[in-house]
């Protein structure tokens, strides 16, 4: 296995990557530590500012149909919106990555199965799917985080499986097996590192997926539940002609921010998958 | 500047969602609509929606025409009388009346049609509305061996016999939309049960001010004005009927793709001064046409002291400033403020949060929370509620579903509380009555006998100032039981047509347009 040095060291060289770590650090640290330093109240009616207020002073995004201040909710609405893309994409890996390897190693009816499970799940329109879902379940940010995780792990166990498939015929694994090698310590310390870089660039695209899906739902009015804030709900008030046309600080600062999340996510990804294949380590050496 | 690239960018890209080849050669009247019609059988409607009855309002002949205002005008009738016992009504139809295909419409053809549609054979949508009438049952079926309550007199006189005393006004505000003219003779001979499934429907005869064209099932209705109209011919040659998403409406409006939208050419406050800002005149409703209630589950809150808190803590004002924008009243009775009951009804009240809590203290309540729904554009709504009733002690949960979902999930008591808004009529008990019945308790009363036997007392009472005492009486029940929370009436915005004259814009509510004024210029 790679050393997490090696891979932070070769991860800090990439410059694209440091601004693209920032820049999400940032954000993570502003959604989670402004609202207690900044007594941000997301859900209050501030009745003297009234509804639909413009940017002001005391509300620099304005406030909403309901009185509320929208950069509080754009700040709160990010914790909401974070924990689906990140938790949704946890999931994809843990139920994705071990059925890939299984399905790639030890092939047979473990392929079959796991393979034309993931076809079901691939027929479906996902947008559709999740939407009969989450409105089946009902809104809830867990319902979410659980519909998007487990209707994402093809995808990943896919790409585990299609690497499996090459790195279980290398020599050195032909070599662990002949000296009797356990199947699960094959798996754990030969076959996953060797097949699994590529899942770190597609894990940077599930969290944006995620946060853009999440945004999907709240835009169809079936994602998170009021008053919860998310950038999905915030930007749903851009259905209106008159807040499209006429108050663009409403919708503006979370749509930008989906978009510089996921653009982020997705460099991170690439430069991840870079930092630890193993056989840039051996290019160095 | 942004908000003009905006909107010139939604308005580029509209043509492809405009009439398109739907137009056709002399005066056209472009009409938008957000929702399809789901027959062209006015009995058959499975939705019973207003877009639905649009549709036969402009195909079919009813017998009055209803104003915002509550006043009736004569279209298939000329006039009409009621008994002094409430019991009977006589309605002179215009002799100048005819179907489309030339043949002059009588009181016969009133009375087959509603023979026709209470035949229990004949697989009827929306029967129950006949069962107003002596000789049918609770579903609107006739029954065998009664005689039946519609007769004509003579050739032009058509005579109702209700079950209940009833004025003739006060049955056309509550069933004229209901009940349409056919042209019986096309039909004889038709087996009832199979009478739905005719071709006839897809190309229609009717007596309204509209002749049948073509249809695009769902999506397009061309019609072509009725030149023999007995109220006068439409000021346009063709009608076309376009379904388009709701939020095309406006803009394909000031696009100039557009003549009118139904219904009225609504407009939300928000969009009024977009609407101005392009050249569009928007007009103030005369009357209120939304009436905000919030629906309560008396299983779930069995206490009325708990109900009452709910409604003290609510602050009328603000959530009727937030959804109205200026344009509404707080209520406290579903009794409408401009009609001729406003003097029975219970005011509004102001709001009260410390005497919710002393309610809620007396009631015992144990800060068990309740689940509010409501639709997702009144998600806003429901948020402001809840810091309402938050700040009383009361906590609530919000679920946003859609309409069709809330009103069930209530029904079968999924929910405990929830935001509705119906089109108000003049009638005293145009609201409770439908809702505070044994076939459709919507709040989950448990005994029912209070409300019945003062809504039944109402009914029987035919002396104007006895009855306004007994309105009274019940609107004071009412408030003190609180089996919903009146919340609000709000008077709509039209953005009036640039191109056609004469719209009777606030009676659309009323799910009737005056077509045969119109005029295109």
């Amino acid at each position: 296995m790679e050393s997490g040095k090696r891979v932070w060291f070769r991860l800090r060289s990439d410059r694209r990557a440091v601004v693209c770590m920032v820049i999400l650090a940032l954000e993570v640290l502003c959604v989670l530590l402004l609202p207690p330093l900044l007594g941000l109240e997301p859900n209050v009616t501030d009745r003297t500012a009234g509804f639909w207020a413009a940017p002001s002073a005391e509300h620099w995004l304005g406030t909403d149909d309901v009185g509320r201040d929208i950069l509080a909710r754009l700040i709160c609405g990010g914790r909401i919106s974070l924990l689906v893309g990140f938790a949704a994409a946890a999931i994809n890996l843990a139920v994705g990555v071990p059925l890939g390897l299984l399905a790639g190693y030890r092939r047979g009816a473990w392929e079959f199965w796991i393979m034309r499970l993931a076809d079901v799940f691939q027929s479906f329109p996902n947008i559709v799917l999740t939407l009969c879902l989450v409105s089946l379940m009902g809104a809830s940010v867990l319902n979410l985080v659980l519909v998007l995780g487990l209707l994402g792990w093809p995808g990943i166990a896919r790409l585990v499986y299609g690497n499996v498939l090459s790195v279980r015929e290398k020599e050195y694994i032909l070599a662990v097996r002949a000296l009797g090698g356990r199947t699960g310590t094959i798996l754990y310390r030969n076959v996953l590192p060797n097949a699994v870089a590529p899942v770190w660039a597609a894990l940077g695209q599930r969290v944006g997926r995620a946060i853009l899906s999440e945004s999907s739902l709240s835009f169809l009015g079936v994602g998170i539940r009021p008053p919860q804030a998310s950038w999905g709900n915030l930007m749903q008030s851009a259905s209106s002609l008159a807040v499209l046309t006429g108050r663009p600080w409403v919708w503006l600062p979370p749509g930008l921010l989906i978009v510089l999340t996921v653009v982020c996510l997705q460099i991170l990804g690439n430069a991840l998958r870079d930092a630890m294949d193993p056989r840039a380590a051996r290019k160095e050496r | 500047m942004a908000a003009a690239l905006a909107l010139a960018a939604l308005l580029a890209l509209l043509p492809a969602c405009g009439p398109g080849d739907g137009k056709v050669a002399g005066v056209t009247v472009n009409y938008g609509i957000s929702n399809p019609w789901d027959s062209l059988m006015p009995y058959n409607s499975i939705s019973g929606s207003n877009y639905a009855r649009m549709i036969y309002d402009k195909l079919y002949d009813r017998l009055a025409y209803v104003h915002a205002d509550g006043r009736l005008s004569p279209r298939a009738a000329k006039s009409w009388e009621g008994s002094e016992d409430g019991h009977t009504a006589l309605f002179h139809l215009d002799e100048q009346a005819a179907f489309h295909d030339g043949t002059p419409v009588t009181a016969e053809h009133w009375v087959e049609t509603f023979t026709l549609m209470t035949d229990p054979a004949c697989p009827v949508l929306g029967r129950g509305n006949f069962s107003v009438f002596t000789g049918t049952d609770q579903d609107g079926c006739r029954v065998a061996g009664e005689t039946f309550g519609v007769e004509a007199v003579d050739e032009y006189t058509l005579k109702f016999t209700f079950r209940d005393p009833t004025t003739p006004e006060d049955f056309l505000l509550n069933k004229n939309r209901e009940f349409y003219v056919l042209p019986t003779h096309l039909l004889e001979g038709e087996d009832p049960a199979g009478l739905m499934e005719l071709e006839f429907w897809k190309a229609p005869v009717g007596s309204g001010p509209c002749r049948f064209l073509e249809e695009v099932p769902g999506s397009r209705l061309t019609l072509a004005a009725n030149p023999d109209y007995q109220l006068g011919r439409p000021g346009f040659d063709k009608l076309v009927i376009t379904v388009m998403d709701k939020s095309n409406l406006l803009t394909a409006l000031i696009a100039g793709d557009m003549d009118y939208y139904a219904i009225g050419g609504n407009i939300t406050t928000e969009n009024a001064s977009l609407a101005e800002s392009s050249g569009l005149t928007v007009l103030k409703g005369t009357v209120p046409n939304t009436f905000f209630e919030l629906m309560l589950n008396a299983e779930r809150i069995p206490d009325a002291r708990v109900r009452r808190a709910i409604e003290l803590a609510l602050d009328k004002e603000l959530l009727c400033e937030q959804s109205t924008h200026g344009l509404g009243r707080p209520a406290g009775s579903s009794l409408s403020p401009e009609g001729p009951y406003a003097a029975a009804a219970e005011p509004a009240g102001a709001r009260d949060v410390e005497g919710a809590r002393s309610l809620l203290a007396e009631a015992g309540y144990d800060g068990r929370s309740y689940t509010l729904v409501c639709t997702s554009n009144r998600a806003g709504l429901a948020a402001l509620m809840q810091q309402n009733l938050a700040e009383a002690g009361i906590n609530i949960t919000i679920e946003t579903v859609d309409s069709a979902a809330m009103f069930a999930g209530m029904a079968d008591g999924t929910y405990d509380l929830g935001i509705a808004s119906h089109t108000p009529a003049a009638l005293p008990l145009w609201f409770t009555e439908p809702r505070l019945s044994e076939t459709n308790n919507l709040f989950h009363i448990a005994d029912l006998t209070p409300y019945s036997q003062r809504i039944q007392a109402i009914r029987a009472e035919t002396d104007v100032d006895k009855r306004m005492e007994l309105v009274a009486e019940l609107d004071s029940y009412l408030a003190q039981e609180r089996p919903f929370i009146p919340l609000w009436f709000g008077t709509a915005l039209h953005v009036q047509s640039p191109t056609v004259a004469n719209i009777d814009y606030p009676s659309a509510s009323f799910s009737n347009e005056n077509v045969w004024e119109w005029v295109k210029e």
